[in-house]
């Protein structure tokens, strides 16, 4: 039964460094959203053509880059990309395929080289895929010119924490392509924080329902019940833009959904501990922790060893979550960025590759722990956290339904603006408008 | 070996919550032999006790996975990982149960925040 409480804003839009009120909202109508897409290898053959090979993508952590000759394979699809760092300091992007015979070049998920040398005839490029070597190039008649055979690269630039790359070589430059992101997000720092976690699990859906997943509160009590205790699900404001879109979510308060606010369970006591706030001192109750806990944040910032004069009072507490679009959803909080990114499966839209990536802001004074070897393993090998796990679970059993003659496509609430508004942008791409998308 | 109930309270194919050493245990008895599970879903934390046995099988009230009461293997989603099982014995005609405060269950936590 819904009580329909309001949450109060602290934050203050005159001041907030990342906006904070309300976009409009786009009339995108009310539609079935197509099941096909989901499963037809058409529409995945046309996402290549028209959204995969024209978007920007994130491509590596430049924690990952940080000496001359580091380099990060990333793939996508079908293409391995390969995105290092030359002696000038610039990251490059180039796809990983020698220009001699097809082999890859460069092996392994990521490394450090003075050059790339294909295992199989040797032919040799350097940190920007130029080739520099062909043994025997006496015996090319054709000659091997290096200018003309080195690798098709890609533009490649730097925003955040990370280095991304298009496989449009006409695309737009990255700042537009972003638009509001990086007013939205600078104020995190993101690229203060350290990667602690790096796995990638293969889910038996298409990547669209996991960027579904993600971008709706309203699983929240049939999907995660025990964190209803400190995070709203109803209250939740939605802001589509562009092509991104984001919600703010309220942590630290009693879900709407539960009709005693009063309550302070075990999961929003632990909410408090964890950014530094004893419980035990608290006298208040579970609708009035959020407020308290930002006070106590602001006050003490300079104990608890983090610096939040970038941030407004919400935003130490809430979750504010954001799409870059096509296949990037994070969570972000004052002292961690949660990031998902899913990738297409190389032939078939059934599967897709879920990484899933923990950055944490460290206290000042923390000597940074070692980077988190990466680890890749198909759904229920492992876990990957209750509440992950739980949203995963869900995901199988939707792609069946996605396949199924029973289903008549999604049937989307109010509360699950952002679907229907990323469902939208990707149909700008794929069919309607590609002129002004693709330039 | 904690006792946690007498023999007496439980007949064939019942079961009930009890709490030993702050963990939450379903107890249950099914042909003649007793069981102790941790008394919550490996999925999403039901209390599995409120839930319905049907022989060997227990299912969670909420979203239905099911787990085997022997083993706390999971049978169906939308769980993955089975749920904890303590070793239980008859003692002067109680049940007995071992199990330490370090299973309590760690609080929900939303990420590594």
């Amino acid at each position: 039964m819904t009580v329909y409480r309001k949450i109060d804003r602290f934050a203050d839009p005159q001041t907030s460094k990342t906006p904070c009120e309300k976009a409009p909202d786009p009339d995108l109508g009310h539609d079935l959203i197509p099941k096909e897409r989901y499963t037809s290898s058409e529409f995945m053959k046309l996402e290549w053509d028209r959204l995969w090979t024209k978007t920007w993508l994130m491509g590596a952590w430049i924690g990952d880059l940080k000496e001359v000759g580091d380099y990060v394979v990333t793939k996508i699809g079908k293409e391995s990309i390969v995105i290092a760092k030359d002696e000038n300091g610039q990251y490059n992007a180039f796809y990983n395929v020698c220009s001699h015979r097809g082999n890859q070049v460069a092996y392994g998920a990521q490394g450090n080289t003075d050059r790339f040398r294909c295992a199989y005839h040797l032919w040799e490029y350097n940190l920007r895929g130029e080739l520099v070597h062909v043994p025997d190039a006496e015996t090319f008649p054709q000659g091997a010119p290096c200018d003309k055979l080195s690798i098709v690269k890609l533009p490649c630039d730097v925003w955040g924490a990370w280095v991304w790359f298009s496989m449009n070589p006409d695309a737009e430059p990255l700042r537009d392509f972003l638009g509001m992101i990086p007013e939205h997000l600078d104020p995190y720092h993101m690229d203060k924080m350290v990667l602690v976690n790096d796995v990638t699990v293969e889910w038996d859906c298409n990547w669209k329902a996991s960027v579904d997943a993600f971008n709706e509160t309203y699983h929240l009590a049939g999907t995660h019940p025990q964190l209803m205790g400190f995070i709203e699900d109803y209250d939740v404001q939605i802001d589509t833009y562009e092509r991104h879109n984001r919600y703010l979510i309220p942590f630290g308060s009693v879900s709407t959904h539960i009709a005693d606010g009063t309550i302070m369970d075990d999961g929003l006591r632990s909410f408090l501990a964890s950014h530094g706030m004893n419980p035990d001192t608290y006298q208040g109750d579970g609708l009035g922790a959020r407020r308290a806990l930002q006070k106590y944040m602001r006050e003490n910032s300079k104990k608890l060893g983090f610096d939040y004069s970038d941030l407004n009072d919400d935003q130490l507490t809430d979750d504010y979550h954001y799409l870059i679009f096509p296949n990037l959803t994070w969570n972000i909080h004052c002292n961690s960025a949660m990031l998902f990114r899913q990738r297409p499966h190389e032939t078939d839209p059934n599967k897709m590759y879920y990484d899933l990536q923990n950055y944490v802001m460290l206290p000042a004074g923390t000597p940074h722990p070692e980077r988190p070897s990466h680890r890749q393993f198909k759904h229920g090998e492992e876990s990957i956290g209750e509440v992950l796990d739980q949203d995963a679970s869900n995901l199988a059993m939707v792609q069946a339904g996605m396949n199924s003659a029973g289903f008549r496509g999604l049937w989307i609430s109010s509360q699950e603006l952002r679907i229907r508004h990323f469902h939208k942008t990707v149909d700008d791409y794929v069919y309607r408008n590609p002129i002004k998308w693709l330039k | 070996m904690i006792p946690v109930l007498p023999i007496a309270a439980l007949s064939d194919g019942e079961m009930t919550r009890v709490t030993a050493n702050g963990v939450d245990l379903m107890v249950c008895q099914v042909a003649g032999q007793i069981y102790a599970l941790a008394d919550r879903c490996s999925h999403a934390r039901q209390a599995l006790s409120n839930g319905k046995l049907s022989g060997f099988e227990v299912r969670c009230p909420l979203h239905g996975a099911r787990f085997d009461v022997r083993s706390g293997a999971c049978k169906s989603p939308p769980a993955t990982f089975p749920v904890k099982t303590f070793p239980v014995t008859l003692e002067g005609g109680k049940v007995c149960v071992a199990v330490s405060a370090d299973d309590r269950p760690p609080p929900p936590r939303f990420g590594p925040m």
